[in-house]
């Protein structure tokens, strides 16, 4: 199989200056190395803070990384020109969690998706039948490309936003919590159309969660991220079938109702062990299994 | 449990707001009977009314935009809803209190975790300085926040999500109430640490043998920690019953529908169910059941006649005609 997506040894460093005028490093990415197949469908999976989006937007060269190197179908994206980087970026699209914000409040659903379309010189006629093919592919009836996004439920903006990521007929997404934002009835409605259509364009997916379950469900390949580093990578069912990481364990266990890590054991029952192993270090620790030495409040009070 | 006299009733609530000069109908029958030392999970999807219920009880809804409140919630038999904003104020806090789903929104800044509960310790239940305080570190080490007084000093920002969390659960129990309306206060928390704070409330409840009103949206959290169901759909409960038999064996299309649309690994490939069509406008008032446009089910009755709430079964509430089929969706 060939890799779309290949990422080596990527490590991504925030810099800031503090009050007192030192300026420290935080990494946010460390040392992280995976590939996508072509028409694959990895999951990139973790809590809040791991550094998965930082990731994503390191692969995207949105945020170049700060060392490591990134191939997209075999080429190094860190060592192309501006204008030959732009080439890829039309290849690559992401999508965000929240379609409030990442739509123009101001612009009509026709010139949101037209705006790349007319970066790359498309006649008004091509650009009205492809905006109208790709509203009606997610689901959007192209009648209301006139409409603004305040006239939209957070549902089908969330399909707007799909379908303007496709404009560019780009072979890559990355769905950056795709359907945290939404309800349970219209999460599916909108899992089930991201299904489809990479069904039909033979797109490859970076699917962001912190839900594993949902995760799971979605894609074939996971990674599990935990404070900037892959602890674990694995095909779904042997993640779910095998966890060989503690954190990864934590986290099955984790998911409400279900219950993933032992037979019929609780997400409850699991916390309270692991939470009795690291009682002796974490007396105000929220997250079981941290071990690091983030100089913040959840640390061990001494 | 269901021998017990509940310790709150709430009897056909509906509520109506003024929108720009429109009638929006937030709640279109309300009907819950909530007891002590049981999890009460009420279920449904945004703007579904599940927060209006709750600040029913509590007595918050804004008055300025109320244009109809009728129904009725009685609290161990007395009536709540004819009560002065007065009277309210000694329940909420000392007999009824809450908890959201931003503790950063609800916990004041300006002040330490310390000082917050104290307040509401010394306002309900008239202790001195001193005592304040040593109650305050006690329910801190209650709610898994260490009792070397350090969060005690703290201020809001200097606490994580999961211990803001935390905090806001010891000020709702500081003044041991018999009723604690927790509104998705797990939602915005990873599912590590949702999984803790779902086992620390159920601790204690049963430590306090509190009754808890819980709400959420997600189906698989009300599994975890609810001992009974109820689910609401465009301000009206559809169906209520125990959790067993709420996953077990629906008696609703919505709920159903519901359980099927929830991602599951183990049911990987095989396609969710999706709702089709949009949550009822607020403003339509319809004659027949609030779910028939959406629900597959649907006969003309649906349309022409609302269905009553009423036990289908031993200890199982439905709003459906059709009740008996509802699971074989």
């Amino acid at each position: 199989m060939e890799a779309l997506i290949q990422c080596r040894n990527v490590v991504k460093v925030h810099r800031g200056r503090g009050l007192d005028g030192v300026t420290r490093g935080f990494k946010a990415v460390d040392d992280v190395s995976f590939f996508i197949e072509k028409s694959g469908n990895f999951g990139l999976v973790g809590e809040s803070g791991c550094g998965k989006t930082t990731l994503a937007r390191a692969i995207l060269y949105l945020d170049p990384p700060t060392s490591g190197k990134v191939f997209f179908d075999g080429v190094e994206l860190g060592g192309l020109r501006p204008r030959q980087l732009r080439a890829f970026r039309r290849r690559m699209q992401i999508v965000f969690q929240d379609p409030h914000s990442s739509l123009d409040p101001r612009m009509t659903v026709y010139d949101s998706l037209s705006e790349g379309l007319i970066n790359i010189g498309m006649e008004r006629a091509a650009r009205t039948k492809k905006i109208n093919r790709l509203l009606d592919l997610v689901g959007i009836s192209s009648a209301q490309s006139s409409r603004f996004p305040h006239e939209f439920s957070t549902g089908q903006r969330q399909r707007i936003v799909i379908a303007r990521a496709l404009t560019m007929d780009p072979e890559f997404l990355v769905l950056d919590e795709p359907v945290s934002n939404l309800d349970v009835s219209i999460q599916a409605q909108v899992i089930n159309l991201l299904l489809d259509i990479k069904e039909e364009l033979k797109l490859t997916y970076l699917f962001i969660s912190h839900d594993i379950n949902l995760v799971a469900y979605v894609c074939d390949r996971i990674a599990v991220m935990y404070r900037g580093k892959i602890v674990e990578e694995a095909s779904t069912e042997e993640l779910f079938s095998n966890p060989k990481n503690e954190y990864t364990r934590t986290l099955l266990a984790s998911v409400p109702g279900g219950g993933f890590g032992r037979s019929g054991a609780t997400a409850a029952d699991i916390v309270r062990d692991e939470s009795i192993k690291h009682t002796a270090r974490h007396v105000v620790s929220d997250t079981t299994s941290r071990t690091g030495n983030e100089p913040d409040m959840r640390e061990e009070p001494r | 449990m269901g021998a017990a006299e509940p310790l709150i009733v709430i009897e056909n609530l509906r509520v109506e707001f003024a929108q720009d000069g429109q009638r929006a109908i937030a709640l279109r029958g309300v009907d819950i009977s909530l007891y002590k030392n049981e999890v009460h999970g009420l279920v449904g999807e945004s703007g579904s009314g599940k927060t209006i219920t709750a600040m029913s009880i509590v007595g918050l809804l804004p008055r300025q935009a109320l244009k109809l409140l009728s129904g009725s919630i009685r609290y161990e038999g007395r009536e709540l809803l004819s009560r002065s904003e007065e009277e309210l104020r000694s329940y909420r806090g000392s007999k009824i209190a809450m908890i959201f789903q931003e503790p950063a929104k609800y916990l004041n800044p300006a002040f330490t975790v310390g000082e917050q509960i104290r307040e509401t310790i010394r306002e309900h239940m008239g202790l001195d300085r001193s005592q304040a305080n040593a109650r305050a570190r006690e329910l801190l080490a209650l709610v898994g926040l260490g009792n070397d007084g350090r969060v005690l000093a703290a201020y809001p920002h200097e606490l994580s999500s999961g211990m803001k969390q935390r905090a806001m659960i010891a000020i709702a129990i500081s003044c041991n109430p018999d009723f604690l309306i927790a509104d998705e206060p797990t939602t915005s928390l990873d599912v590590t640490l949702q999984a803790q704070i779902l086992k620390l409330l159920r601790t204690l409840k049963d430590m306090k043998k509190m009754g808890v009103l819980f709400i959420s949206h997600d189906l698989s959290v009300i599994k975890e920690i609810a001992d009974r169901v109820s689910v609401i759909y465009a301000g009206k409960i559809v169906e209520s019953t125990s959790v067993t038999r709420l996953f077990g064996h629906p008696m609703h299309p919505y709920t159903r529908l519901l359980l099927m649309s929830i991602p599951d690994a183990r049911r990987k490939g095989r396609r969710l169910a999706a709702i089709a069509g949009q949550v009822l406008d607020a403003r339509a008032d319809p004659q027949g059941c609030v779910f028939a446009p959406r629900c597959p089910m649907a006969r003309d009755l649906c349309f022409k006649e609302s269905p009553t709430f009423i036990a289908h079964e031993q200890d199982h509430m439905s709003a459906c005609h059709f009740a008996e089929e509802a699971w074989k969706l």
